[in-house]
């Protein structure tokens, strides 16, 4: 069996995530579902007026990051802890099913339902952006556009594959949520903060003037990929919210004077770094149960 | 056949199973007998490969279960003392869940899907929504779960436990219909009158020894050489107590209550000709019976009720 029928077309563990669990949400008092789902549809519905209407590309883009930054550990939290937290394991184990198949189950499940929320907003990301950056080439701005959600959606997935990742290890659902959260309100606001200041601190020490884009107008072009590995500002380049900033206040930049791959690469290291929580997942469970890959 | 060599699991300083060892052959239901925390589910969860033992082997079917786990889970079937179910799917669903995760094909998956229903008399129930089943219901759930790969051995972690007398019963029913199917069956249980029905093997365990394994017809036999009798008489206690002190076959006797109690050396026939000398001599004989152990007499008899 090939490993796309393996883990995706031919996985009883994907389905259960994607359709038994989504279904059990769903069958809940008819009230129940009425008072979470009218006031979203009504601000979803609000939103597309004020988009076809103004514009604000930059309001979609908040809502985006918050609705896929808090939803993605929501709903990964207790994919493993359930697991533990219910007794089922035990019974997982003992099947045919890989380690591959159970961790990637459960992994792409949480993917498909996120991408749910990708297409509900990426649309109007687009819409916002065309109404708005008129003054940009539409191959920029596609680009810009690309950009934009390879950060979001990138940080996104780095969240669910280390919430997964956690729930499989603390094996409490709730406490892996806290943990996701609190680390996430630690990398995206506190850590930056504290770096920041440090970095102030320091150079008024020295008497140098503090610029994170020092390399930007460099004699030679290496020069302008060097904030990739400039360990002064790792703190800082690496936020996705830093990140979509620069991107949203460089779009209109000449390319020469920008930093070259910014908002790319930052999309590539969150999937990267998502991807070797994912193996480092699939390795442990492997080796628990002594199923193969 | 299952030959559980040596299994021992030690958790720091504890043993809490030492040195395992017993053979047991399809169709045998083993009784796995002992106090709680004496090392029962540390021996299950050894054997269903769920736990490394620090020591030690099974071999189920010529397969290792420490060498091969893998090749080894197809032939177990395990349920849990405390399990959970999936939610938010039905009972063919979650049937339909496990049969494609063991592997059954698409072909095959109906039919065995339905068998395992009708075994455990669940099939009325095959559309309910598993979280709406009752506690006696689910366990049958899961036991039809287990069932399902058609696993050559049973491990059942105290399946009766939660269960109302009635559906005890219904488990003692189906455990003997699994047992006629040649399955081997590994039944735990701190509660004696469960297995006593249906088991043909017993094991005792106590603080991670097993004391002692075998058939149980045996074991009463070697731990009773001698039949107790009870015989009420009109006549009166006393000189049936005198007269049964002289024949050679009565070891001891004793009056308890208006009955009287000997301790019997002798087979069937020579205990039918001591009923016909007791007539013959005159006793008008009201009751007499044979006071034969159980498994709780033979539990009591064998531990000394202290855990690991």
């Amino acid at each position: 069996m090939a490993l796309w029928q393996r883990w995706v077309s031919e996985n009883p563990v994907l389905r259960y995530h994607l359709f038994g669990q989504t279904r059990l949400m769903a069958r809940r008092p008819l009230w129940q579902i009425v008072i979470v789902t009218v006031p979203l549809v009504v601000l979803y519905l609000w939103l597309v007026y004020r988009v076809a209407n103004d514009g604000m590309p930059e309001l979609v883009i908040t809502l985006e990051c918050l609705a896929l930054w808090l939803v993605a550990p929501l709903m990964t939290h207790s994919v493993f802890a359930m697991e533990f937290e219910k007794a089922t394991w035990d019974m997982l184990v003992l099947t045919r099913l890989t380690a591959g198949q159970i961790v990637m189950g459960k992994f792409f499940s949480r993917l498909a339902l996120l991408s749910l929320f990708v297409c509900l907003f990426a649309p109007l990301l687009w819409m916002a952006a065309v109404h708005d950056f008129t003054a940009i080439s539409p191959f920029a701005l596609s680009f810009w556009l690309l950009q934009t959600q390879l950060v979001v959606v990138g940080w996104a997935v780095l969240l669910t594959a280390v919430t997964l990742w956690l729930s499989y290890w603390l094996k409490r659902g709730m406490v892996a949520a806290a943990v996701a959260f609190a680390g996430q309100v630690f990398i995206l606001f506190i850590l930056p903060a504290l770096w920041v200041l440090f970095l102030v601190m320091f150079y008024a020490s020295v008497g140098r003037p503090l610029d994170p884009f020092e390399f930007r107008f460099g004699q030679d072009s290496w020069l302008r990929y060097g904030w990739m590995i400039d360990l002064r500002f790792v703190a800082l380049f690496y936020n996705p919210i830093f990140t979509l900033a620069g991107l949203w206040f460089l779009r209109d930049t000449p390319s020469a004077q920008t930093p070259i791959l910014w908002g790319t690469w930052q999309g590539i290291v969150y999937l990267l770094m998502a991807s070797l929580f994912v193996t480092a997942l699939l390795r442990s469970v492997a080796k628990a149960t002594k199923k193969p890959l | 056949m299952l030959e559980v060599k040596g299994l021992r699991k030690e958790f720091g300083q504890l043993a809490a199973v030492k040195d395992l060892r017993f053979i047991l052959a399809p169709g045998d239901i083993f009784g796995y007998i002992g106090p709680n925390g004496a090392g029962k589910t540390t021996t299950l969860r050894m054997l269903a490969t769920l736990l490394e033992p620090t020591a030690g082997t099974a071999v189920i079917n010529g397969v290792d279960i420490v060498k091969q786990p893998e090749a080894a889970r197809p032939l177990i079937g395990f349920m849990p003392d405390f399990f959970g179910l999936y939610e938010g799917i039905t009972v063919w669903e979650y049937l339909a869940f496990f049969s494609e995760a063991y592997g059954i094909s698409r072909r095959e998956r109906r039919q065995v899907i339905e068998n395992v229903l009708e075994l455990t008399d669940l099939t009325v129930k095959r559309d309910a929504y598993v979280e709406t089943l009752s506690r006696g219901m689910q366990q049958r759930l899961c036991l039809a779960k287990t069932l399902l790969h058609d696993p050559l051995l049973l491990l059942l972690d105290e399946p009766a436990s939660g269960l109302d007398p009635r559906a005890r019963a219904e488990l003692k029913e189906l455990l003997k219909e699994i047992g006629a199917m040649g399955k081997i069956v590994i039944v735990s249980s701190h509660i004696l009158p469960e297995l006593s029905d249906f088991c043909n093997k017993i094991g005792i365990i106590e603080k991670g020894d097993l004391l002692l394994w075998g058939d149980v017809d045996d074991i009463l036999r070697q731990l009773q050489p001698s039949r107790l009798l009870s015989i009420r008489c009109l006549d009166g206690a006393e000189r049936l107590a005198q007269w049964l002190s002289r024949q050679p076959e009565v070891a001891s006797v004793q009056i308890a209550n208006s009955k009287v109690e000997a301790q019997f050396i002798g087979d069937d026939e020579s205990q039918a000709q001591l009923l016909r000398r007791l007539i013959t001599e005159g006793f008008k004989v009201a009751t007499f019976s044979e006071t034969t152990m159980d498994l709780e007499d033979v539990f009591l008899r064998v531990t000394k009720g202290e855990v690991a």
